[in-house]
């Protein structure tokens, strides 16, 4: 009962997120009627759109806008620990990224069979990789939004991967053990949208797919420990104090 | 007989400014105090004086600078303390693509409540606050006074044995003010906890079964007795000269002219009393108005004795 509550809080928590499935689902349609070269492009469209843009917006203020708007005040004085509700939370959310590309993948395929569209060549390892790509995600933006107001960790995220895809970049120039370093953090220890790409599109043997589902399994459980963490021990003041 | 609530040597100071370098403001200075099981404790002060402070930590939403606050024996923020407590804050938001219904039964799962108890429970909510002919409303289309009838809905569905209330009459029209005021007094009857600030000084008078005094982050005053029973003080206009020394015999006066006198009394219901008593020795009545120590003047008083 309490576990669906709160997966069931995290569809209806506001109306854009109905919103944005009724969006992901119409751009599913529209790529299924459009005439695809390859599985690149499908595969591309997949991944960013469940992998890489659901997470971020479906977890947009997940925390942060309970904390403004004084709802949270009221939810965390009930008996539940920190991370029941940080869990139940990831779930629901996890659970509606599951529909949307279950329905979604299922458009592409029936185009793909019926109008012999496109490409589905490795779909089901793609859709697979895009969905520890949405938890690796979720899960960090998720423990972000314990941190940070409102929607804001929406840019936080945005502006973060930008700036680490940036540094990654310019460090791929040197050959110093500190740019070396750095590369090796962006690369393991922030979401591994690189790894889990091109493991989805190049259609990765068994044991690789196997570790980069533990490296992903790995992360999500650090992020989530951190951000039950934070949640556990800061303080839920209201705007007007004393 | 364990308290309800404990407070122990409590302080609470914000950090502010960046990394917590700015002037730390002291909301809460080394308060100690005893809330008894059944009591309905009324907390007043001026803005700033950490009321909302000292309700947040009991809550657990504030963590102590120093000191501890116990919920019937167990810490606050833990999940014990946390089982036992009610809280309806002063501004309650809900989601609001949810009804009252929805929002009842998302925050008795919540709760721990069982799905069987909980449609009983939600329908005699829904039906206390008078919030029937809205049950299937969504929230966000709600009033003030509606929601706020709502908040109280939401912190009475698990039962709790402590009921923290943050200006509950807020936004509530007079009716909807003397029923929360009627249901609260019911619930104290089952033995529930109370702990009430409001800035409507007059409807916590007539409330309370006790009143807790904040200024400036220290407790001021805590009365034991309810303060409408206190002490009371009657203005009693007479014609001037028709009471006599001896009239006035049985009675303690506060102060005396010739066509006024102030009389102190322990309780409201006195004052039938005096008034015949006066009336059948003698004294030629013209007005009768009570001067009342009521709950805005002491706090005035307090509040002006420390300035």
């Amino acid at each position: 009962m309490l576990a669906w509550e709160l997966i069931k809080e995290t569809f209806f928590r506001k109306s854009s997120i109905a919103i944005l499935h009724v969006l992901g689902a119409l751009l599913y349609g529209i790529i299924a009627v459009l005439p695809m070269r390859n599985s690149l492009e499908v595969g591309a469209f997949v991944f960013i759109l469940s992998g890489v843009a659901l997470p971020l917006l479906i977890s947009q203020g997940i925390f942060g806008d309970d904390i403004v708007s004084g709802r949270a005040r009221v939810v965390l004085t009930k008996p539940m620990s920190f991370a029941t509700l940080y869990i139940w939370r990831l779930v629901g959310m996890c659970l509606q990224c599951l529909v949307q590309m279950a329905i979604g993948s299922a458009v592409l395929y029936l185009a793909h069979r019926l109008g012999a569209r496109g490409s589905v060549n490795h779909l089901l390892l793609l859709n697979l990789m895009a969905m520890f790509m949405f938890l690796t995600l979720t899960t960090l933006s998720t423990s972000v939004s314990s941190v940070v107001k409102g929607g804001l960790n929406l840019l936080v995220m945005v502006f973060g991967l930008i700036f680490f895809k940036a540094v990654d970049w310019l460090m791929g120039g040197m050959e110093t053990p500190l740019a070396e370093g750095v590369q090796a953090f962006i690369k393991y220890a922030l979401p591994p949208l690189d790894l889990l790409w091109s493991a989805g599109n190049q259609g990765a043997g068994p044991l690789e797919v196997l570790g980069l589902v533990v490296h992903a399994l790995a992360l999500s459980l650090i992020y989530a420990s951190a951000g039950i963490i934070i949640l556990s021990r800061r303080e839920f003041a209201c705007e007007r104090e004393c | 007989m364990e308290p309800a609530i404990d407070y122990s040597h409590l302080s609470k100071t914000y950090t502010q400014g960046l990394l917590g370098m700015g002037q730390p403001v002291h909301a809460l200075k080394d308060v100690s105090l005893s809330i008894a099981s059944g009591e309905i404790v009324g907390l007043v002060g001026p803005n700033g004086a950490g009321k909302s402070t000292l309700m947040n930590l009991t809550t657990g939403l504030l963590l102590p600078s120093e000191g501890s606050v116990c919920v019937h024996g167990h810490p606050a923020r833990s999940l014990e303390a946390r089982r036992c407590i009610g809280y309806m804050p002063e501004l309650p938001t809900f989601l609001g693509l949810y009804n009252p219904r929805k929002v009842l039964r998302y925050h008795g799962a919540l709760a721990g409540l069982a799905r069987r108890d909980l449609n009983g429970r939600i329908d005699e909510l829904i039906e206390r606050v008078e919030l029937t002919h809205a049950a299937n409303r969504r929230s966000a289309t709600f009033s003030q006074g509606m929601r706020q009838r709502l908040a109280l809905a939401v912190a009475l569905i698990s039962r709790p044995r402590v009921l923290i209330l943050d200006e509950p009459t807020n936004g509530l029209d007079p009716v909807g003010i003397v029923d929360v005021r009627r249901m609260l007094l019911q619930l104290r009857e089952t033995g529930m906890t109370i702990l009430v600030s409001s800035h409507r000084l007059s409807e916590l008078d007539k409330l309370v079964s006790s009143v807790v005094m904040l200024a400036d982050g220290q407790l001021v005053e805590r009365s034991s007795e309810s303060v409408s029973q206190a002490d009371v003080r009657v203005f009693v206009g007479v014609a001037a000269g028709s009471c006599g020394d001896h009239i006035l015999e049985g009675f303690t006066v506060v102060e005396r002219t010739d066509a006024a006198i102030i009389f102190s009394l322990d309780s409201t219901d006195s004052i039938p009393v005096l008034v015949r008593t006066l009336v059948q020795r003698g004294a030629e009545i013209t007005s009768v108005k009570l001067e009342g120590d009521d709950l805005e003047s002491r706090l005035l008083r307090l509040l002006e004795q420390r300035k």
